[in-house]
């Protein structure tokens, strides 16, 4: 008896270990990287910064609160990531509903291959969507009407990011679409009401909080998004001002980079403070994006 | 005024068989069986819910087999009741006079009158989530019939209800029915709530429909071994029968009985007989059908003591309770008889 | 009354005259498309897409005037994704084109970038569900002090850029814990293969763990309580009953997680570096070889990408997988 109260004690305890460990890790990798946010006194400006439009100074992570192009970046990320997150919102709510209720022939392939989505590799959706956009058909189809979606602001970043928040959205609105009681719905239409009145009285309403998780994960996952924006759309910093329309310089989104991509260019390029600053900044979001889903108590599926 | 023809369907493993039902304006009509017998899948087809493989829904002679459920006009209940719980009471109540767009004065006052009807006005501006089972039971009777439904469907309406509350919600069952004249179906499991509210009782088994008639109807005439059995004929034993003339004599245990107008069977036979029509012999005389035996056991219940007897072969006969009813002991020799009438004989399974 | 006529024929042919005339204006505004995308454009492509707008609208009055515009229209989003994905593959691979495909496919050089992607892969696939059973088994079953914190906490790296989880792991793997047991171990983080196990296994354990919990979660604890009256002990409870009886979520999961640590790139990117033949797996090589102008190795290896993709999904739905993630 006290044996196997003390082989259940080891169990738990080992499940707690393996638990906190995981756990600590996370806090680890996040505050291990505290001190990259303060330079070292030896660094030198180097050449490789010299594109810069403004310098910065070498300080407490690069001092990137001061820096206009940093605000210019986080307009232009929020806002593309919430427009994406919109869009998919608008296609993928519609189309988890259907794929919820409807019996559609082929279900199975459609299920397989909208969840291959999600694991597919950032380079090579960016590629692909290279392929897709700058060569056959798509690309004729672009010079002749006068637009392009490459290495643009709107459409290209929304398009690079809209491949995977569409995929992790339209899972998390599966689970909240068929986590409602059938019911409701049968209930509804019963008593006269049609099914467009029924989705939105009834539905809609019944699967919010699923809904507004999947929302919030797609907009997370359009913000995380990296390798597909590097690829499809690379840098815009760089890039003289004249480049952009009006409404980019209207709305303080010219010259800026994704988020990510900027991250990235600064590490890169050696402004290690700067880079982190943002890192940080990016953790940060996710970190409250993350909490409020699992406050609202959403689920997502995989497949 | 409702016709439900040929009616078959499949879904996954479950089947319903060629199902045919009528029922006439202002019937209460209730379809009875088991868990998993199909009266959920019938009322369903009814309401519009599932699509059946053949067969017709036919409202007032008008086929409405492949019509949406907002088209039919038809008030359903759902087991769990299903309120919307992101609506409160009234606008549980109103929602299908609003899905119909009737102006709003005529919504307030055709929910206010309902309400008052089946008194829950008090519970007007309350959510469904702190409502008790009888409440919600009351606003979703009341959402379905706000609408002057052509026919109203309820799915276990008493199933999720205390058993005190059941007898009182059933008797509430009844009066709205004569107050409205609404054409109700009424699924249950349960015989005892069924002989409280139906007119008629349609018994189901495993998506076949055994037997349609009025309760008289079925305690008199059950059709087959498992409406006998689901009606509470507790003896229902295999036996052996031979024809003599316009009656059948079954050879049961000790010996032979006698059965009136079952004149068709021959050979094994299944035999059932109801407790309450087995009589015990307290006297010298010696009626045809009587039996000698023991009393095994004994079980009082609420309303009578069941007695388990073994006459060669076991029986259970019931024993009202009452003042200065002689009671029996385990191990008594007793007496008992049958009314040939009683004795029903079915074919072996 | 026997011979009344069925009131659905309207609404059939309705439906069947929608979808006819959807489709209609699908083709001809697809022509419109390929007619402008070809130079062609001018009257002749615009009275084309006028039509094709023009028939799907007719689409959508008679579907509306038969109670079936909702439904229509939700299929036509999942057709529409559908469709576009076919696309985004379809276009890759007409790019490629058969001889190419033939060449690149036949290539050393591509399996074994492939076969380097599987192993290392498989590796910290086996590392992450080693440790992600017991915290699943945690989440699901044992309690914590502040619960959405600490799976805020497990989920981060999942949810923060892959890439910024590259660069945070330089910090990680330089402070003194992290340091001291890799130092003790002897492992080579930087242009090796063990440093790409390592962030593979990084950006995985958080998934590891989730889809254990949703996978123990599935399992009614009823179950456990039971064998434990029998007189069990909770390891032997854990494994004879709970383990079998989550053995489709977890193998569901191990499929998932698998696919998701094969398809790590942009951590690789920062953290470890590229090196021919040991970091360069799939999807880094992609990236590595698009830097290089090599359009047909990227675009042979997003193929093989997208079909190792889709086939691990396809096994994951054969298992019977539905787990849930958040």
């Amino acid at each position: 008896m006290s044996g196997s109260r003390a082989r259940a004690h080891l169990f738990i305890a080992l499940c707690y270990a393996c638990t906190l460990v995981v756990v600590l890790s996370s806090c680890w990798l996040f505050l291990s990287n505290v001190d990259q946010l303060v330079p070292a006194e030896t660094v030198q400006t180097t050449d490789t910064e010299s594109w810069r439009t403004e310098t910065l100074s070498r300080r407490f992570a690069g001092g990137f609160w001061e820096d206009p192009a940093f605000w210019r970046s986080m307009n232009l990320s929020v806002f593309t990531a919430t427009l994406t997150a919109l869009l998919a919102a608008l296609i993928g709510i519609p189309a988890a509903y259907a794929l919820t209720h409807y019996r559609i022939p082929g279900r199975g392939i459609i299920d397989v291959l909208f969840s291959s989505v999600i694991v597919l590799p950032a380079s090579a959706v960016g590629l692909c969507l290279i392929i897709m956009f700058q060569y056959g058909p798509l690309h004729g189809l672009q010079e002749n009407l006068g637009f392009q979606v490459p290495h643009t602001l709107l459409p290209g970043l929304v398009v690079a990011q809209l491949v995977l928040a569409l995929a992790m959205g339209l899972s998390a609105w599966r689970a909240a679409f068929a986590g409602v009681n059938p019911r409701f719905e049968h209930v509804a239409r019963s008593l006269g009401s049609s099914r467009w009145r029924t989705f939105w009285t009834v539905s809609l309403p019944s699967a919010k909080s699923g809904l507004i998780a999947g929302f919030i994960l797609a907009w997370v996952r359009a913000l995380a998004e990296f390798g597909a924006v590097l690829i499809f759309c690379g840098t815009f910093r760089e890039l003289p001002v004249s480049r952009f329309p009006g409404w980019a310089k209207d709305l303080q989104m010219q010259q800026a980079d994704y988020l990510s991509v900027g991250m990235w260019v600064e590490i890169e390029f050696g402004n290690i403070e700067y880079g982190f600053g943002i890192a940080f900044a990016l953790v940060l979001i996710s970190a409250v994006s993350v909490y409020a889903i699992h406050r609202i108590g959403g689920k997502g599926y995989v497949w | 005024m409702i016709r439900v023809e040929n009616l078959s369907i499949e879904l996954g493993e479950f089947r319903l068989h060629d199902i045919t039902l009528d029922l006439e304006e202002g019937e209460y009509l209730v379809l009875l069986g088991p868990t998993g017998s199909g009266k959920t899948v019938v009322i369903e087809c009814i309401a519009g819910i599932h699509q059946p493989r053949t067969g017709r829904v036919l409202l007032d002679g008008n086929d409405v087999t492949r019509l949406y459920p907002e088209e039919r006009n038809i008030g359903y209940v759902p087991q769990d009741y299903a309120l919307f719980p992101n609506m409160n009471v009234r606008r549980n109540m109103g929602y299908g006079l609003r899905a119909r767009k009737r102006p709003a004065s005529e919504v307030d006052a055709r929910v206010q009158a309902m309400m008052d009807m089946l008194g829950v006005a008090h519970l007007a501006e309350r959510m469904p989530l702190h409502l008790s089972g009888g409440e919600k039971q009351r606003v979703a009777l009341g959402r379905a019939l706000v609408t002057k439904p052509r026919i109203l469907l309820l799915d276990e309406p008493l199933a999720a209800l205390d058993e005190d509350r059941r007898a009182e919600l059933a008797a509430e069952l009844r009066r709205v029915h004569r107050e409205l004249h609404g054409t109700f179906v009424h699924v249950c499991h349960s015989f005892e709530e069924t002989a409280d509210v139906a007119d008629r009782v349609a018994i189901l088994e495993s998506g076949r429909l055994a037997q349609v008639g009025t309760i008289e109807e079925i305690l008199a005439r059950p059709a087959s071994t498992f409406v006998a059995r689901f009606t509470r004929t507790r003896n229902v034993l295999p036996a052996t029968a031979e024809r003599i003339g316009g009656a059948c004599r079954v050879r049961l245990g000790q010996g032979p009985v006698l059965a009136s107008d079952y004149a068709a069977l021959d050979g094994p036979v299944m035999v059932g007989i109801r407790p309450e029509d087995i009589r015990f012999l307290d006297g010298q005389d010696e009626p045809a059908n009587a039996f000698r035996g023991t009393v095994v056991a004994l079980r009082p219940k609420p309303t009578c003591t069941e007695i388990e007897l073994d006459v060669g072969v076991p029986l259970v006969a019931i024993e009202r309770r009452g003042l200065g009813a002689y009671e029996f002991q385990v191990g008594q020799k007793v007496a008992v008889a049958v009314e040939p009438e009683a004795v029903k004989v079915f074919p072996r399974d | 009354m026997k011979n009344a006529p069925d009131p659905s024929l309207p609404r059939r042919r309705a439906k069947t005259w929608a979808i006819g005339l959807a489709g209609t204006g699908f083709v001809l505004l697809l022509l419109a498309a390929l007619r402008v995308a070809a130079g062609e454009g001018g009257v002749g492509a615009t009275r084309l897409a006028v039509l094709g707008v023009g028939s799907g609208a007719g689409a959508a009055v008679l579907l509306y005037r038969q109670h079936m515009l909702w439904p229509a229209i939700c299929v036509s989003a999942t057709l529409g994704i559908l469709a576009t994905y076919l696309v985004f593959v379809g276009s890759t691979a007409v790019y490629l084109g058969w001889s190419d495909a033939a060449y690149f496919f036949g290539q050393e050089r591509l399996w074994a970038r492939v076969w380097l992607t599987v192993w290392t892969a498989t590796i910290s696939t086996g590392l992450s569900v080693i440790l992600g059973i017991p915290v699943g088994y945690a989440l699901s079953r044992l309690r914590f002090p502040v619960p959405r914190l600490i799976a805020t906490l497990i989920d981060l790296p999942v949810m923060v850029p892959a890439a910024a989880i590259g660069a945070l792991l330089f910090g990680f793997v330089r402070t003194p814990p992290v340091r001291n047991v890799l130092d003790a171990m002897g492992l080579e983080l930087a242009h090796s293969a063990t440093g790409v196990i390592f962030v593979q296994f990084v950006v995985t354990i958080a998934f590891a763990a989730r889809l254990m919990k949703a996978s123990f979660d599935a399992v009614n604890p009823r179950f456990e309580q039971v064998s434990r009256s029998l007189g069990a002990s909770l390891p032997a409870t854990f494994l004879h009953v709970t383990l079998p009886l989550a053995k489709r979520g977890v193998m569901a999961s191990l499929i998932v997680v698998w696919a998701r640590a094969a398809a790590e790139w942009e951590a690789l990117m920062l953290f470890v570096g590229g090196t021919e033949k040991q970091t360069d797996v799939l999807p880094f090589a992609i990236y590595l070889d698009w830097n290089g102008g090599m359009m047909g190795w990227c675009v042979s290896m997003s193929l093989v990408c997208v079909l190792l993709a889709v086939a691990t999904m396809g096994a994951m739905r054969l298992i019977g997988g539905r787990s849930y993630v958040w």
